[in-house]
């Protein structure tokens, strides 16, 4: 009985600490802070390479995505792009989470206003998380 | 009692005045007796961290399900002849940055977005953000909020629902 006991208490150990252990070798989390865009830079932006798409064209569901997070920590309404193509729209004090195909290297994010941005890099070996200031 | 011709039936929860039954046959028939009390004890002990672990999972189970709420949105084509304004719209984008307090008491509205498009999210008809295809957000809803409101942003497919801060609700759009 003892060793019954014993074994499940084990078993339940294990599973614990596997899990976590997993968990923690993905994650990794960016704290971003703002930057003021230069008012002098005019309005093309070297970030950006595409923008909303204004016709709908249905994308194919990504395999072999990764995810990537954002949290928004600030009161703007920011604009998400990914290797410089537009991927969303996060709401002051909201969290996004997007799939990309194929990894990615860069993460540009700039405020709808378009006085504040966060620059940052990424790949598809880590489960990201930006948390934006 | 559970005693007969020297044999002690295991299924009987044993007290103190049977252990102290138990001592005395012991003595006087040789039963194994302390064995069985161990067997009674271990059998109690797995018996509680069993229903110790059941009760958590149930409870927890529980509370989590009551907050839960899954709504699953079927798009709709949009009207092509309705025009440019749209009833269901009563903001749009801003396109300045004016910071926006952190609301206190919020209530979290979640989104799926299961479809190839980006999609435009309104709550009671306010813009609250851009979905890429395939992604998830959340939006924070300070006050409450009764409708919600989706097109994609080539306006050829729109999605509608209703909800609450009573519950937990996840809007998957299909």
């Amino acid at each position: 009985m003892k060793k019954i006991i014993f074994s499940i208490i084990a078993a339940g150990c294990m599973l614990l600490a596997f899990t976590n252990s997993a968990a923690a070798q993905k994650k990794i989390t960016i704290k971003l802070e703002s930057k003021a865009v230069d008012a002098s830079r005019g309005v093309s932006n070297p970030h950006i390479k595409s923008e909303v798409p204004v016709t709908d064209k249905v994308e194919a569901k990504p395999r072999g995505l990764c995810s990537i997070y954002f949290d928004n920590y600030c009161g703007l309404y920011v604009k998400v792009y990914v290797d410089g193509y537009y991927r969303g729209t996060i709401s002051p004090y909201g969290a996004m989470t997007m799939n990309v195909e194929g990894g990615y290297t860069e993460i540009y994010i700039i405020s709808i206003g378009g006085t504040g941005d966060w620059e940052a890099t990424g790949n598809c070996r880590g489960s990201y998380t930006y948390s934006l200031y | 009692m559970g005693i007969g011709n020297g044999f002690i039936s295991p299924y009987i929860a044993p007290n103190k005045k049977m252990t102290y039954t138990c001592k005395k046959i012991k003595i006087a028939s040789n039963t194994p007796t302390l064995k069985i009390q161990k067997t009674n004890k271990m059998k109690k002990t797995i018996l509680s961290i069993f229903a110790a672990a059941f009760m958590l999972l149930a409870f927890s189970a529980t509370s989590s399900a009551q907050k839960k709420v899954a709504v699953k949105i079927q798009s709709k084509a949009v009207d092509a002849s309705r025009g440019s304004s749209n009833p269901k719209i009563k903001g749009e984008a801003p396109s300045t940055d004016k910071a926006e307090a952190k609301p206190r008491g919020t209530c979290s509205v979640y989104f799926d977005n299961y479809s190839g498009l980006y999609v435009k999210v309104y709550v009671d008809g306010y813009y609250r953000g851009t979905l890429s295809p395939y992604g998830a957000f959340t939006v924070n809803v300070a006050d409450g909020y009764t409708e919600i409101y989706c097109i994609s942003t080539g306006g050829t497919r729109d999605w509608e629902a209703s909800g609450d801060c009573r519950g937990r609700y996840t809007y998957s759009l299909y």
